[in-house]
């Protein structure tokens, strides 16, 4: 497109202007389709990057217009020059800035004459007199007086944006005259209009036809980027054709008003169709004839001024137009449900929008819609207007979407954008055909596969979804035991609650009822697993059970996906996953029932993948970190903080060596370290104060068992505990990464993970002083892992190309031992199981008539004991049938309530005292002695008065306490207690009328959270025995009810909350991919470079460039997941068909072919449009085939789909003006700077341009 | 040296540092294990005494005695209040039965011993509690003279705890006993009891001593016999409270060797002492019964003045599982005050033991029990001595231990004396314990081991009487005073075993 996007190729040609000269024509001759009179009216704005193809395109007519007019508005740039020495000044209509498109067409249409016979001789009956053979022809004399019949006056719609191809114009009047010769009345063929292709991706369908959903989509029924193969190619009717290359009957515009006012440049066309079908008129389109169209307005390649006071965005203008259109053209009986769909889908859209981090969009969308429904009067009267339709609904149902066609379509768009968006093969295969797979090499072959057991094999081949499988197997058999009825329960997990609720009030409500009671805040955890058993439909045993007994397979897997930038052999890469999987801390969690270690195992190679993102060290040269990585690592720490706080400090520290590498660029990386890390602080408190400064050593659940790894175990990355095995066994795993380090290559990146790992070791170190340390380990293990995986890369070529000696050896002796110690330690787990202490059992802990009787009205609770030695006694207090997921927590914040300590004491002392009595206090109607407790604790509670042994299975003792005990009772100034009924929390009964003086006591810690009323009045708050919460009551019966009111701090904190994890989720989210990104213009070539969101298959590529021992050497700007900056094609099997042309000749080829053109007439340019620009013509060879967009895309493209995504914001996101947002300074006649393309083996390209730092790629870093 | 190999060593180094820092820190796991339960005083004590005598010609009197602790706990009360005999199982109101009865006896101060007495075949059962400061160490001793007549002789018995597990090896059904167990109920609540008769061949059919129901405030007393049928020389009685607790023991009558009252045994254990055989004993029969599933070994040993000594032919003793196995040793004591040691001579089983020891020849003998007594510990009482006739027994079954001896101020005059006594390893001592100076009435021992091994020891009261040898042995073991009151904890771990 060089050729025709050079100003100075037209400037010659176009002088001057004169349809009949231009056409070649002599004007009493009349050219094809005479009969038709043809006026192109051509609208320009701010047009002059497209004008001179535009105004070419319309000059360069098969089938000349007669008449051409064209109307600037105000254009800053040179259009209105470019259309004056094109057109001729008297035929250029100059208008304010801020007409629109149908005000300038109306001003264009006033203004050209119509053209009659007596302007146009050839009109009318030849004269019998032939000059040339100066005699006289008597055939003339036969002919009607107007030969060629009533002439047809026609407009033609031209934007300064749209090139017509030299035939369009005849092809639309040939499909008038076929209709005629097929004896079809034409009169009524008001609107024809071309079939719209990409203005620089020229085989890119934009449009054949248009029409409008109900919702107000623009609906082409084409697939996005579509490839014209001539699929849609025969005439039919449609309800609406584009503006850009419109042909309108003069009449027909005229009778209809010409375009809405109220629709100043978006949805007239529609409108203006819609008008004409229900005026009983026609609407085709001929899509043989071919508009490029750059769609510049709506690309955001200009400003949008005609709407408003100030630029617009042109997705608010199209959706205010969409709108009015829809509102005013609707027939009343699908006005509502046209009202509602409108309303429904732009609140849809608008949280699409938002979720995908286009604010802008959304705003618009907003906007548009309801500056179009807060003036009803416009719609009122844009209705009256156009009054009843003469047509059936019927007959225009066909030209709409089918219904669910706009449903069905958001859900492939949403699906290509989750999926597709770095998945190379799709948009490859998109390209070739429109075939949804073509399998991983993008190879035709593949459509000949047998096509049912096609995908099976595909799977089969991906390692990722195998390893996973097996796994999955390994996991199944492992936990056999804890596969099954009843909960996971054991070591540090406690039974889950029942459903998700459970989950949710345990993290929501103010008050927990667990032991006496307590307003502290619960873990955040609890929300995560609430939110994962809702989505797992609010089963909350299978969340925990997906998220400990998958913990293994889902390491494993996540290992496997993340470790992709990290090395390229895939056996590898299955090796570090198995081994992280199987690693004793994750075997050892499963074990111990710690769902903390079990969730940081899966997310923890995402953790490392998205912090090596964030952290800029695997970018290349100059880049940095995107902040869309950092978002998303804080994401994940946010997660596993709640779940195991270990990783935040290990991150704290992590992050200040980066800061510390990073010094230079403080200011860039400042803000993102502390947005990485002070998330998690934000986000989970008040719960992550609490764990400020040493807090950080406890994990989610029981605090259960202590440190109990030897130095030795540490080493080799083993916790120690039930379902670890010794360190010993993994020492092969750090040689291995020992080894690593005398790597040549690559070192960066086993340097960080080394200091990863040695930092990780630290901190196991200091938890198992006091705590599991398996979080730590996990970090270490997964560092060691990735140096090793690093060290192996390559290493049997290494070791080989040196002298035989010590070195081979001990090199297949330690790979040895690193490959041996997982399968072994795999094997133990498999074959011994996976149940140390969890395992699934009743999750009633009391006896069960005991749990029966806890939910009675009386809300009796349970003391449960245990001891091993008589010097120390454990005890909880149980409501219910027993403590679940998340008491552990909320029990330790209450604290310990001293008296009750004592009270347990001096029960177990025997010390005599009344302590049934005290228990009673408490509402403590059982109490159990578990099995193995020492047996005097038997016989003293035996001998304690008040207490009544009752039975004595399973080696635990239960005793009653013999004394009317409830939850909540009406203390009496003298005399008994009297119960009162009551809900676990909550109170609502009636009392009895009594005495003066009577208190409600509440078995409950006392709190200014308790409200109590007595018919509606406030009863006064007291504290009873010093703890207990209390109600002085009057002496009338009434209906009492006592509830609890969290303070307006907690609740709106945790709304604040909700909403911080939601725009966290946001920001961490892939973003939104701009719709404008499909035609765009042509790039200079641009060096591949390791951006976090480009294809697997170029990342594949460029690491097996890398690898290849003439691969240049990345040994500097590389991390963990770095590949080298430089790119080889050649190595691409895709690169093929872009070879055979020999990059230097195609160059000179291109700009040959652009030389041609500029001193070239119209005949010589045509000529390779004319031709199939698609062959290797004469000129055309470097023209079309090399510099055509899409051939280029087809090659690298393909392999990267990034590419061109990556260059779109420079284009479209900028100031609007394109010339100035242009990084390369592309635009007019900036391709004679354009560096050549890519020749094999070439040096490193250029970096990338630079870019602010909030020019967030939309693309280039998602996944 | 190229930079790989700089990085090879150091992170090799670093690995070392960071796992020497680990071994470093690496949790001991020892020190948990070192902590001991704090001892405080208890709160409140219940002591039940037992009906004293059926004999019309009983003359008993109680003392009552909580020893000064010195703690900051002040005020409290101890009374002795009356419980009637119940014979019935019907059960009448329990509130009605303990309102209007007058304490018997009535401590106001700790440190002072306060007496009563009582005569007749009428006297009821007490039931005592002592609350604040006079709960902890309060002892009750009774003490009944009965001149003549089946049983005639000192029958001394320490007011015992209510509990709900007892072991009476030496009771006997033989002919010309006459053994009751009494069953004393002090709380508001029916206790059930089981009393279950083991003799030299296992266990004896007793369906009548199945689910025996005592009523809430009241004693019961049942003739052994009666749950036999058959006689049997010696029986070891277990009875066990199925629910609430009760306070047991068993008033053992002979007609000839007068009687005693046989208090239970201390909890089954592996090792055993039997402290204070009279030098003068005439007669010594031990009875010894294994309750586990596992026969028991025992070496038998007498801890003389000098030092431990093997009884000639009674070197060991087996103890079949779930069989009572008598032996008499004869006048074991040679004339020197001794103690029995049993000690298992291979597997630790635990057994429970106790001695008749019989004083005097031809028809002027009596008899006393001692059994199987746990350490004196941090505090033992003994009430109602007098200021002659009293003997007392310490033994060191191992080490050597010190043990200070405080008689307490006299029930009617009489100043604290305090001495200390040195108790060699594997020897008695019996002594004369200190008298209060000025001594008028009763007064009580209170001993205290100060350091060493833990002693053992008995008092033996004499109170002859027509020639004969009346006295009567009571053991001291550890008043339960103070308690060890573990640390509580809440934790919700013991919801997951």
């Amino acid at each position: 497109m060089s050729v025709h996007s050079h100003p100075a190729a037209h400037e010659g040609a176009a002088a001057g202007f004169d349809p009949s000269r231009a056409a070649g024509l002599d004007p009493a001759s009349p050219p094809e389709f005479p009969r038709h009179v043809v006026t192109a009216v051509l609208v320009s704005h701010d047009g002059a990057r497209w004008l001179p193809d535009a105004v070419a395109g319309l000059l360069g007519q098969d089938r000349p217009v007669q008449n051409a007019i064209a109307a600037d508005t105000g254009s800053a740039d040179d259009s209105a020059r470019l259309l004056t020495e094109a057109l001729g000044p008297d035929r250029v209509l100059h208008l304010a800035r801020r007409s629109g498109f149908g005000t300038a067409v109306d001003e264009a249409v006033r203004t050209a004459p119509v053209l009659t016979p007596e302007e146009l001789p050839y009109l009318k009956r030849p004269s019998g007199w032939d000059p040339v053979s100066r005699s006289w022809r008597d055939e003339a004399y036969d002919l009607p007086e107007l030969p060629h019949g009533e002439p047809e006056q026609w407009l033609w719609f031209l934007h300064d944006d749209c090139a017509p191809e030299p035939g369009a114009l005849a092809e639309m009047l040939r499909a008038v005259e076929n209709e005629r010769e097929l004896g079809q009345d034409t009169q009524d063929i008001a609107i024809i209009g071309p079939k719209l292709r990409g203005w620089y991706d020229r085989r890119q369908l934009l449009e054949v036809g248009v029409s409008i959903a109900h919702s107000g989509r623009r609906w082409t029924g084409l697939d996005r980027r579509e490839q014209d193969q001539g699929q849609h190619d025969q005439v039919r009717p449609v309800l609406a054709v584009s503006t850009a290359g419109m042909l309108v009957r003069r009449e027909v515009y005229e009778r209809l008003g010409g375009f809405d006012r109220r629709l100043p440049l978006m949805r007239d066309d529609v409108d203006l169709c819609w008008r004409a079908h229900t005026a009983g008129l026609r609407v085709l389109v001929a899509p043989d004839a071919v508009v490029r169209h750059a769609e510049a307005s709506s690309r955001e390649r200009r400003t949008v001024d005609c709407v408003g006071r100030t630029a617009t965005s042109p997705h608010r203008v199209d959706k205010a137009g969409a709108a009015y259109t829809l509102l005013v053209n609707s027939r009343t009986a699908v006005l509502p449900w046209v009202l509602v769909r409108l309303v429904v889908g732009t609140v849809l859209r608008t949280l699409a929008y938002l979720v995908g981090k286009a604010p802008g969009q959304a705003l618009d969308e907003v906007a548009g819609l309801f500056g179009t429904l807060l003036r009803p009067e416009r719609i009122l009267a844009g209705r009256r207007k156009r009054g009843k339709p003469v047509v059936e609904a019927s007959e225009t149902r066909p030209l709409f979407p089918p219904p669910g066609a706009t449903v069905r379509a958001t859900v492939e768009q949403v699906a290509s954008n989750l999926v597709g968006r770095s998945d190379a093969e799709v948009t490859a295969a998109g390209r070739h055909g429109g075939a949804v797979e073509s399998g991983p090499g993008g190879d035709d072959a593949d459509f000949l596969e047998i096509e049912q057991f096609a995908r099976v094999k595909r799977i089969a081949r991906k390692p990722g979804p195998v390893l996973f499988v097996v796994l999955l197997f390994v996991s199944l058999i492992a936990c056999r035991a804890l596969l099954g009825g009843g909960a996971l329960a054991g070591g540090a997990l406690l039974p889950a609650p029942a459903d998700a609720s459970g989950l949710w009030s345990r993290f929501l409500d103010g008050w927990h009822p667990v032991g006496i009671g307590g307003t502290e805040s619960a873990p955040p955890y609890l929300a995560f697993l609430g939110f994962l058993s809702t989505l797992l439909l609010g089963s909350s045993g299978l969340a925990v059970t997906v998220l400990l007994v998958g913990s293994v397979p889902l390491a494993g897997f996540a290992a496997y996906f993340a470790s992709r930038p990290l090395v390229q052999s895939r056996l590898l890469r299955a090796w570090a996953s198995v081994a992280y999987a199987f690693l004793p801390a994750a075997t050892g969690a499963l074990a111990g029932g710690r769902i903390g270690t079990a969730v940081l195992a899966i997310l923890l190679p995402l953790i490392a993948r998205a912090g090596v993102s964030a952290s800029g060290l695997a970018a290349p040269e100059g880049a940095r970190g995107s902040w869309r990585a950092t978002w998303a690592y804080a994401l994940l720490l946010t997660v596993t903080t709640a779940f195991t706080p270990i990783v935040w400090p290990i991150a704290a520290v992590l992050g200040v060596a980066l800061l510390a590498v990073h010094r230079r660029d403080l200011t860039a990386y400042g803000p993102r370290f502390l947005a990485a890390l002070g998330t998690p602080l934000l986000v989970l408190a008040p719960w992550s104060l609490s764990l400020l400064p040493f807090g950080f050593f406890k994990e989610a659940g029981l605090e259960y068992g202590t440190g109990a790894a030897s130095a030795l175990d540490l080493l080799g990355a083993s916790p120690g505990g039930p379902g670890t095995v010794s360190g010993l066994l993994l020492i092969g795993i750090v040689l291995a990464a020992l080894g690593a380090l005398l790597r040549g290559q690559r070192q960066a990146a086993i340097r960080t993970a080394w200091a990863v790992a040695l930092v990780a070791l630290v901190f196991a170190a200091l938890s198992n002083g006091s705590a599991w340390a398996g979080p730590a380990t996990l970090a270490y293990g997964i560092a060691l892992l990735a140096a090793a995986a690093l060290g192996a890369d390559g290493a049997r070529a290494r070791v080989a190309e040196q002298s035989f000696g010590w070195r081979q050896p001990v090199a297949a002796l330690i790979a040895f031992a690193a490959a041996a110690g997982p399968l072994l330690a795999a094997a133990g787990w498999m074959i011994g199981g996976a149940d140390g202490p969890l395992q699934r059992r009743d999750p009633v802990q009391v006896p069960a008539f005991v749990a029966e009787e806890s939910g009675t009205q009386d809300q009796a609770r349970t003391l449960v004991l245990d001891s091993a030695t008589t010097a120390e006694v454990s005890y909880t207090l149980v409501r219910g049938a027993g403590a679940r997921l998340g008491d552990a927590e909320l029990a330790a914040a209450d604290g310990t309530h001293e008296r009750l300590d004592r009270i347990v004491g001096r029960l177990l002392a025997g010390s005599g005292a009344d302590q049934a009595d005290q228990l009673g206090g408490y509402a403590v109607r059982y109490v159990l002695v578990r099995d193995g407790a020492p047996r005097q604790l038997g016989r003293t509670l035996d001998a304690t008065p008040g207490l009544t042994r009752l039975s004595q299975e399973d080696g635990s003792a239960l005793w009653r306490v013999d004394r009317q005990v409830a939850r909540a009772a009406i203390v009496p100034k003298s005399g008994d207690p009297e119960p009162v009924a009551a809900g676990p929390v909550e109170l609502h009964t009636r009392i009895p009328a009594g005495k003066e003086g009577r208190v409600l006591r509440l078995a409950d810690s006392a709190d200014a959270g308790w409200t109590a009323t007595l018919d509606g009045r406030t009863l006064t708050r007291t504290t009873v025995d010093g703890w207990a919460q209390g109600f002085e009551l009057p002496a009338t019966a009434g209906r009492l009810d006592v509830t609890y009111e969290p303070t307006a701090g907690h609740t709106g904190w945790l709304w604040a909350q909700g909403a911080l994890a939601v725009v966290l989720v946001v920001l961490a989210l892939p973003g939104r991919r701009r719709d404008v990104d499909d035609d765009l213009p042509e790039e200079p070539v641009v060096p591949a470079q390791a951006v976090a969101g480009e294809g697997r298959r170029a990342r594949r590529l460029r690491a097996q460039g890398e690898a290849s021992p003439d691969g240049p050497d990345g040994s500097d700007a590389e991390g963990l997941g770095a590949v080298p900056a430089q790119h080889t094609p050649d190595q691409a099997p895709g690169y093929d068909a872009w070879q055979t042309p020999a990059p230097a000749g195609a160059d000179q080829g291109a700009y040959g072919g652009e030389q041609g053109y500029q001193g070239g007439q119209y005949g010589s340019y045509e000529q390779p449009y004319q031709a199939d620009p698609y062959q290797a013509g004469p000129g055309g060879a470097g023209h079309s085939g090399q510099y055509d967009p899409y051939a280029y895309g087809g090659s690298y493209g393909g392999d990267q789909p990034g590419y061109g995504q990556t260059y779109d914001p420079a284009g479209t996101v900028g100031s609007g003006a394109p010339g100035e947002a242009d990084p390369a300074g592309r635009g007019d006649g900036g391709y004679a700077q354009q560096p050549p393309p890519v020749p094999p083996q070439s040096p490193p390209m250029p970096p990338r341009p630079p870019r602010g730092p909030d020019s967030e790629r939309p693309d280039g870093s998602q996944q | 040296m190229n930079r790989t190999t700089v990085s090879l060593i150091a992170a090799t180094a670093a690995l070392a540092a960071v796992t020497g820092f680990a071994s470093v820190n690496a949790p001991d796991g020892g020190d948990d294990a070192a902590k001991t339960a704090k001892r405080l005083p208890v709160e409140r004590t219940s002591l039940l005494c037992p009906e004293p005598s059926t004999s019309d010609l009983a003359e008993t009197s109680y003392t009552a005695f909580t020893p000064s602790s010195g703690g900051a706990v002040s005020g409290g009360k101890a009374e002795l209040l009356p419980a009637p005999k119940v014979l019935t199982d019907t059960h009448q109101g329990s509130k009605d039965r303990t309102k209007g009865l007058k304490p018997f006896l009535t401590q106001k101060a700790p440190g002072k011993p306060v007496t009563g007495e009582e005569s007749g075949a009428e006297a009821p059962a007490l039931v005592g509690s002592a609350d604040g400061a006079l709960a902890p160490g309060w002892t009750v001793q009774q003490t009944t003279t009965v001149s003549a007549g089946s049983g005639r002789g000192v029958q001394g018995a320490n007011c015992v705890a209510p509990d709900t597990e007892f072991w009476f090896p030496g009771a006997s059904t033989a002919k010309g006993r006459s053994d009751y167990i009494h069953l004393t109920n002090p709380d508001d609540a029916a206790a059930v009891v089981d009393v279950e008769l083991y003799g030299r061949d296992g266990s004896i059919k007793a369906d009548v001593g199945q689910s025996i129901q005592i009523q809430p405030h009241s004693s019961v007393p049942v003739l052994l016999s009666t749950l036999t049928g058959k006689p049997y020389t010696n029986i070891t009685m277990h009875v066990a409270a199925r629910s609430g607790r009760v306070a047991a023991a068993v008033h053992s009558s002979d007609d000839k060797l007068g009687g005693d009252w046989l208090p239970a045994s201390t909890d089954p254990a592996p090792s055993l002492v039997l402290p204070g055989i009279p030098k003068d004993a005439t007669s010594v029969r031990l009875v010894a019964f294994a309750p586990g599933a596992d026969d028991a070994d025992l070496k038998v040993r007498l801890a003389s003045p000098t030092g431990p000594i093997t009884p000639a032919g009674n070197e060991t003793l087996h103890v079949k599982s779930g069989m009572t196995a008598a032996v008499d040793l004869g006048d074991v004591t040679k004339g020197e005050p001794g103690s029995l040691l049993l000690t298992p001579t291979e597997d630790a089983v635990p057994v429970v033991a106790g001695l008749r020891v019989t004083r005097g020849k031809g028809d002027k003998q009596e008899t006393a029990f001692i059994p199987a007594t746990s350490p004196v510990g941090a505090r033992a009482t003994v009430a109602d001595n007098r200021a002659k006739g009293s003997t007392l027994s310490l033994v060191a079954p191992g080490k050597t231990g010190r043990v200070k001896v405080t008689a307490s101020a006299g029930t009617e005059a009489g100043e604290p004396v305090t001495k200390t006594y040195t108790v060699k390893g594997g020897t008695t001592l019996a002594v004369e314990p200190p008298v209060p100076s000025g001594l008028k009435g009763s007064y009580a021992l209170t001993l205290e081991t100060q350091s060493g091994g833990p002693v053992h020891a008995a008092r033996m009261l004499e109170l002859p009487e027509n020639g004969i040898p009346m006295f009567t042995v009571q053991t001291l073991p550890d008043d339960r005073g103070m308690v060890a009151v573990p640390e509580a904890e809440q934790d919700l771990d013991v919801l997951q075993k």
